[in-house]
């Protein structure tokens, strides 16, 4: 049998066959059909939960998905709450004008020169994003002491300078290696959710058990 | 009385047939593991700086997305959920120049595309060596210590400039001469047109699951006429116990299925004209 090109009407274009046996549209020829309106912007919903910054050593958790408008008529796509828009051609950016932006706003935030419409803006930005476990991921590592309580082969028992006991687990743990139970030591923590230890680093031993 | 030698030549059952110039243009691996976004996007920075030395041209793969759900085959309006998605992707050339080579990340996904044509030399080994190469170094990168789901996909396309010999004067391409599968179709009529799209999924076992699919389309496009492509397709579920060397292996298994389909789906005719090589 042979495969020639399409002459005349084609069946893509047609429309479903008139049948009794409930033939209805599948949604995605609905849509396909449907003529698009360039008066009308198109909304899309962005598939990202996270927005890295710093490299993706700071991640910035977003309350909900994030939603792209799209205007036919300039071809241009942004999400308005946030001030950002670019050209549909250059969308693979997205992520990044997103996090700069906010990077922006908060800088002006931290400095107090937010001028009125900025102010309104990062209001509406920062109800969309976890702030608050931005600004503890965000936060420099503290200098504190402690005495290492219990090591295992998967955690460390340490008791630290306020009598609070924590439990750190490996790989965290792996910065109080070369100490033994009972030593006294001080490092550079940096503290997460419930203050618990995401990172230990410039460990000195303050007292050898 | 004389001697006589007999010298019998085996065939080896062992290699695959192989072809000077097989119309295989793509060649996809693709392996599925559990990941969260916390660990894909914390990582994804550093793992570029490793990539782009040798895929250089980095691309997302962008697109825009309708899925709707269907309540006993009516559409919900009210579930209309447009969405746009971006994937990293790294290549050796850009769009632009081709295409040559190219690793996808999506969060949970690696996937390694080989790009071909007829006498280009590529093969299976290639893939599974450059394979072979990246995926224990994205594994240990995201910290991925179980894989779940394996695809490898052979894409074939049959053109004019490809193979004139199965095309008529008025560029019809006869079907039957080099397909066995999905060129006969009952009933009287002059010849098949656009679309044309059979696809079928054959189960080659459960437990683990493997599966393999067998999709021929037309890829009829105005500069290159009429075209189809043949896409063999296998999926198998890992069972994550033997890491790397079990993935390599499942990999070569679902390497032999799709070379067994090519032998049953194309014709003698069209696989004389891909030239196979001497065993």
């Amino acid at each position: 049998m042979i495969l020639t090109p399409t002459t005349g009407p084609t069946l893509h274009s047609a429309e479903a066959v008139a049948s009794d046996s409930a033939y209805v549209k599948k949604a995605s020829e609905a849509v396909a059909a449907a003529k698009p309106d360039q008066g009308r912007r198109l909304k899309y919903e962005f598939e990202r939960e996270l927005l890295p910054l710093e490299g993706g050593q700071v991640l910035l958790h977003l309350r909900n998905r994030l939603m792209v408008d799209v205007d036919p008529a300039t071809m241009r796509c942004g999400v308005v709450e946030w001030g950002v828009s670019l050209p549909v051609t250059e969308v693979a950016d997205l992520p990044n004008r997103l996090a700069r932006q906010f990077l922006t706003l908060f800088s002006k935030a931290d400095r107090d020169s937010l001028d009125q419409a900025e102010s309104d803006q990062w209001l509406r930005i920062i109800d969309q994003v976890d702030y608050r476990r931005f600004c503890i991921d965000r936060a420099a590592p503290q200098y504190v002491e402690g005495v290492v309580e219990t090591k295992q082969p998967n955690f460390v028992r340490v008791r630290w300078y306020d009598d609070s006991v924590e439990k750190i687990d490996f790989p965290v743990a792996s910065a109080l290696n070369v100490l033994k139970k009972g030593d006294e030591f001080g490092a550079y923590v940096k503290l997460g959710l419930g203050n618990k230890a995401m990172s230990i680093e410039r460990l000195t031993i303050l007292s050898a058990a | 009385m004389r001697d006589s030698t007999v010298t019998q030549v085996i065939p080896n059952a062992a290699a695959p047939p192989a072809y000077v110039n097989p119309p295989v243009i793509e060649r996809v691996a693709t392996l599925h593991a559990p990941m969260t976004a916390e660990v894909f996007e914390a990582n994804i920075e550093r793992w570029k700086q490793k990539v782009t030395p040798e895929y250089p041209a980095e691309e997302p793969l962008i697109e825009w997305l309708v899925e709707m759900e269907e309540k006993d085959g009516v559409p919900l309006f009210d579930t209309l959920a447009p969405k746009l998605r971006i994937t990293h992707r790294f290549s050796k050339k850009t769009k632009a120049e081709g295409f040559d080579w190219s690793i996808r990340c999506p969060v949970g996904k690696f996937t390694m595309n080989m790009h071909s044509q007829p006498g280009s030399g590529r093969r299976y080994d290639h893939l599974r060596k450059e394979f072979a190469k990246w995926l224990p170094q994205w594994m240990e990168h995201f910290g991925v210590k179980r894989a779940e789901l394996l695809n490898l996909g052979y894409i074939n396309v049959l053109r004019r400039d490809v193979t004139p010999q199965f095309f008529n004067k008025d560029g019809g391409l006869e079907l039957d001469k080099v397909l066995r599968v999905f060129s006969e179709i009952p009933g009287k009529h002059e010849s098949l047109e656009p679309p044309y799209d059979c696809r079928v999924t054959v189960n080659l076992g459960n437990a683990p699951a493997k599966k393999l699919s067998i999709r021929v389309k037309d890829a009829t496009t105005p500069a290159n006429g009429v075209a189809i492509k043949v896409t063999l397709e296998t999926l198998a579920q890992v069972s994550g116990e033997g890491g790397i060397s079990e993935v390599l292996e499942l990999l070569d298994w679902s390497h032999e299925r799709i070379i067994e389909r090519f032998e049953q789906v194309f014709t003698d005719e069209a696989k004389a004209s891909f030239t196979p090589e001497a065993q």
